[in-house]
């Protein structure tokens, strides 16, 4: 069964000078273990496309599967609820709370979607980092490391839940070439390690290393 | 020039319109601190010019000259050709009792008679209904006559002091405005004709001259030779006062309640005017790139001052607005209120200019000097440093404190996260805090000076004075029966006899005063001393005193000074050593305390007495009004008539009624204050949500469920309130101090006994909590309503 299933999607906004069509009848299939990259000029619609399978934009057609779930049918928290527990978001400017640590980040999936023991949540929230090559860094805020350190901290919170799909938007858009290396191949550790991976990203160098590569143009893929 | 001017009202305008909650926000602060001022204001400016002129048109008297004995009408009219003398009022005040036909309960009334009413000239009682009093009638005063519930056309049945009584028909209404209403000042006044009054007390002689003089600077020339009349056609002069101020006799103290609700206005001001800083801050940070943006193509640091000096002066004339159609009404019907307390009817609602002046000042003005500061900050910025993004503090998280408490362990993550997101922006919170802070303190220190109030009242009337009621006869009594009598009611404590009388003291100088003579056993149980030095009556004083030392130091009386009594009734006038000075508060005035003992044997009786105090087994007003009720039957059995009782729940209720007033808009000015004080952690909550809308959509993301983004927002208000709680505790103590000293020194004369009250602040934790989580509920569902996507694409 494929992890990810659009079927038909469409999808406009409202604007000043009416609606413009930003994804047109798209439908992907993504296989679990899969490393897709997604790439496509500017304005091609590649964010849109991936906000559709991690619901933070829902379709205006067509229909969204994902890890089992349609989520056409759900509301807003449970949304939440199913994101927190099945994909984990990597995002271009990390995104960390700047108000917590980075081991208080990387815990508060797990206490959002209560998925572990609350008395485990610690002690593998440090495991992930350590993971990730951050463990001597997770009592730091967020403003007090590198952008490379807090991509790999924002990665470790993503995989907090060990959700099946990992989604990234340009999640090396914001590192030097060196770090985004470094980043890519973490990536390619995971899926060693059973997840599905999606990522939007614009080095097409990059992209090339990834073992499936869809292409987005105008609001249609045009090769998946 | 007019170009830029044009461009800069346009943005101003649509960023007004843009973030409509924003603006509502800063004009409703802005608002609650001009309704504040304006209201108070307007309430003092509409009450001083009307009391003012209800006042002068009852031509109050330049001086009053009191007659013990009183003056006959012939003689009084004489006295208008005296030297420098415009006009003469005499009035006959005399104390009776009265009693409707609907009920057997004899209550106190206070009767006066003037000859030819319809004539009066100074301190006139206008008759508002009916018609003059004749022979068989009476006037009562429009106060007075919801508490008598008795109405024209009806039959009261009067008595004098003496026992006399006779069935008069209500006639008419007059109103007295020389004095306070009857809710304030205990008994209600009557009038009678002089006809009606010879056949009460026997005689038609007035005891009060009501004078103005001809040239006000020469008041005291008239007033002397007034005298010297009189003195000449043989009369005993009580007493002269001349008078220097023409206000109405209220307007001391509502000049006091004014001034403690002005205070209070004030500082609902300055705390409007935090919440103004702290907005205009938080909106400046979040232009910061427009800022930028509009330096880049070419605007001066004076441009962009101007385009934010312009959205100030919007808000302060939106908030203007608002507040000051509100503030007239609200304030005249604040006036209404007060002038219905004391018996003045206000002219009709019409605008008070210097109210809309002040309000129109204090809007436009206080808003500026609130956005001085971030204003300047958010002009001065250069391009870099704005494009950057680092000039302002816009909450990045990293400060001293967000570290410091990132060191705290052990709470659950939310709030943990609540706790570090209220300490993001340091000087938004630490003026959020001030804000709550000073509305606790007032709030607590409005609720302990009610208590401090109550325990000088308890400490005065049941500390010093233990008696539950005052009984006083027709006629003097013997003391050896009627004390055990009275004391063999099973709910009786204790009685003693006491004699109270008015009486002209003349003081070693020569100088006369009136005084009030209080004389009981020297071994009272009813009245506890509190002497200052020398001591106090004994059994061997012959003719012993113990002054007011207040009253003493004001005459310079010194102990071992012989002062001199006219008792009047014939006796001789008498000298009495000054042995001591006491503490008494109530009585401060003209109090004189001598044994009754000795009293009486000066006036050459021995064991009489017309007042007897009691105390009963139980102190509350109802058994203290049902055992009064009980004693008058029971001496009337014996045939003693009582001719009227004061208990001492009557004598609290009198001295509290015009307190209250006090307390109850002391406490919605402090209710207002709370309000600011919530609005502002409101603004709070909201700029905080405005900024945080990315992080927002990313706990979305990870998984957060509208209750969690709830959550933190409420917990971040509830740790600011609590943070508040202790600071607000701490001001609270010496706020309530200088409130309770204030409004002592306003109502008693004397700093109140302090009493902190503990229970206020339980309230204030109570209210907090409610403030905390009513000011977190919109700005938190806003948040927990945001849709991931649009968060996330947020600028």
């Amino acid at each position: 069964m494929s992890i990810i299933q659009l079927t038909r999607l469409s999808k406009d906004y409202a604007t000043g000078a009416g609606p413009v069509r930003v994804l047109r009848d798209v439908s992907l299939t993504v296989q679990p273990g899969e490393f897709v990259a997604v790439v496509g000029p500017s304005g091609s619609g590649k964010s849109t496309l991936i906000n559709m399978f991690t619901g933070i934009d829902r379709p205006t057609t067509g229909e969204v599967v994902v890890v089992g779930t349609r989520l056409n049918d759900l509301n807003e928290n449970q949304m939440a609820r199913w994101r927190g527990r099945n994909v984990g978001v990597i995002f271009q400017f990390f995104q960390l709370l700047p108000a917590l640590t980075v081991l208080e980040n990387v815990m508060l999936p797990m206490d959002f979607c209560n998925t572990y023991p609350a008395s485990k949540r610690r002690s593998r929230a440090e495991r992930l980092l350590e993971q990730v090559g951050m463990a001597d860094q997770s009592h730091k805020l967020p403003s007090a490391i590198s952008g490379g350190q807090k991509q790999r901290a924002a990665i470790a919170r993503a995989l907090a839940n060990d959700p099946p799909l990992l989604v990234g938007d340009e999640p090396t858009g914001n590192l030097d070439t060196k770090t985004a290396d470094r980043i890519f191949a973490m990536f390619a550790d995971l899926v060693q390690a059973g997840k599905t991976l999606v990522i939007v990203t614009h080095d097409r160098e990059l992209a090339a290393r990834a073992p499936r590569m869809v292409r987005v143009q105008d609001g249609q893929v045009r090769s998946a | 020039m007019p170009h830029t001017l044009r461009t800069i009202r346009i943005k101003t305008i649509r960023d007004l319109w843009r973030h409509r909650s924003r603006t509502l926000m800063v004009v409703l602060s802005i608002a609650i601190g001009v309704l504040g001022i304006g209201m108070i204001v307007t309430t003092w400016d509409i009450l001083r010019h009307d009391l003012g002129r209800r006042y002068a048109a009852v031509v109050p008297a330049h001086m009053e000259i009191y007659v013990p004995a009183g003056v006959t009408v012939d003689d009084l009219r004489g006295l208008e050709t005296a030297a420098g003398v415009a006009r003469v009022q005499g009035r006959a005040a005399f104390s009776g009792r009265y009693r409707s036909s609907r009920t057997s309960r004899w209550e106190p009334l206070d009767l006066i008679a003037v000859p030819d009413p319809a004539g009066q000239s100074v301190n006139i009682l206008p008759l508002q209904a009916g018609v003059w009093p004749g022979r068989d009638q009476i006037a009562l005063e429009r106060s007075a006559l919801g508490e008598m519930g008795a109405d024209i056309g009806q039959a009261l049945e009067v008595e004098d002091a003496l026992g006399r009584s006779r069935t008069l028909q209500v006639s008419g209404v007059i109103h007295q405005q020389d004095d306070l209403s009857t809710m304030i000042r205990g008994s209600p006044v009557a009038l009678v004709s002089l006809d009606a009054m010879t056949r009460l007390v026997g005689h038609d002689r007035v005891n009060t001259i009501y004078i103005t003089a001809a040239d006000l600077a020469r008041q005291a020339e008239a007033a002397q030779a007034v005298r010297g009349r009189l003195e000449r056609a043989g009369y005993a002069i009580g007493r002269v006062t001349l008078r220097d101020s023409f206000e109405h006799p209220a307007e001391d103290v509502l000049g006091v309640l004014m001034l403690v609700m002005g205070i209070l206005g004030a500082l609902a001001l300055v705390l409007s005017s935090l919440l103004v800083t702290n907005t205009i801050s938080a909106l400046i940070a979040q232009q910061i790139d427009q800022i930028g943006a509009m330096k880049a193509i070419g605007a001066s640091t004076g441009i962009v001052l101007r385009i934010y000096a312009l959205t100030v002066l919007a808000y302060g004339l939106l908030g203007t607005a608002v507040a000051a159609p509100l503030a007239e009404r609200l304030g005249y019907r604040l006036a209404s209120y007060l002038a219905a307390q004391i018996n003045v009817d206000l002219y009709p609602f019409r605008r008070s200019f210097l109210a809309l002046s002040v309000m129109l000042a204090v809007g436009i003005i206080v808003p500026f000097i609130a956005a001085a500061k971030p204003l300047w900050d958010g002009a001065a910025i250069t391009v870099r440093q704005a494009i950057s993004d680092y000039g302002l503090g816009g909450g990045s998280g990293e400060n001293r404190l967000t570290r410091c408490l990132g060191r705290v362990r052990g709470l659950p993550r939310l709030w943990s996260l609540a706790l570090r997101n209220a300490v993001r922006v340091p000087h938004r919170l630490l003026l959020t805090l001030l804000t709550l802070a000073l509305a606790g303190a007032t709030f607590i220190a409005v609720l302990s000076t009610d208590r401090s109030f109550d325990r000088s009242i308890a400490n005065l009337l049941e500390g010093q004075y233990r008696m539950d009621a005052l009984l006083s006869f027709k006629g003097t009594q013997r003391v050896s029966q009627i004390v055990p009598l009275v004391a063999s009611h099973p709910d009786v404590v204790h009685a003693e006899a006491w004699h109270f009388s008015g009486g002209v003291m003349k003081l070693p100088s020569g100088q006369e005063r009136q005084a009030t003579i209080f004389a009981g056993p020297i071994n009272t149980r009813f009245y506890q001393p509190e002497l200052e030095s020398g001591r106090w009556l004994a059994p061997d004083d012959s003719n012993a005193a113990v002054v007011n030392r207040k009253w003493a130091d004001e005459e310079g009386l010194r102990l071992g000074d012989v002062i001199t009594f006219d008792l009047g009734g014939g006796a001789p006038q008498t000298g009495w050593v000054v042995v001591g000075f006491n503490r008494d508060l109530v009585r401060r005035q003209t109090g004189v305390f001598l044994s009754l003992e000795s009293l009486n044997r000066v006036l050459k009786r021995a064991d009489r007495t017309i007042t007897l105090q009691v105390q009963y087994a139980a102190h509350d007003l109802a058994s203290q009004r049902r055992v009064s009720d009980e004693l008058s039957d029971l001496l009337a059995g014996h045939g003693i008539e009582v001719f009227s009782t004061l208990t001492m729940g009557q004598i609290r209720s009198q001295v509290v009624s015009l307190y209250r007033i006090l307390v109850v808009f002391l406490l919605v000015m402090s209710a207002l204050i709370a309000l600011v004080g919530g609005l502002g952690l409101m603004g709070m909550m909201s700029i905080n949500v405005l900024e945080r809308r990315k992080e927002i959509g990313v706990m979305r993301a990870i998984g957060a469920e509208a209750r969690a983004i709830v959550q933190v927002f409420w917990g971040e208000s509830l740790l600011i309130t609590l943070a508040s709680f202790p600071l607000a505790v701490a001001l609270s103590a010496p706020m309530s101090r200088i409130m309770a000293r204030a409004v002592g020194m306003a109502f008693i004369n004397t700093p109140l006994d302090f009493a902190y009250t503990t229970a206020g602040v339980a309230y204030w934790l109570a209210l907090l909590l409610l403030i905390g989580t009513a000011a977190s509920v919109a700005p938190a569902v806003s948040a927990a309503n945001l849709r991931v996507r649009e968060s996330l694409s947020y600028e």
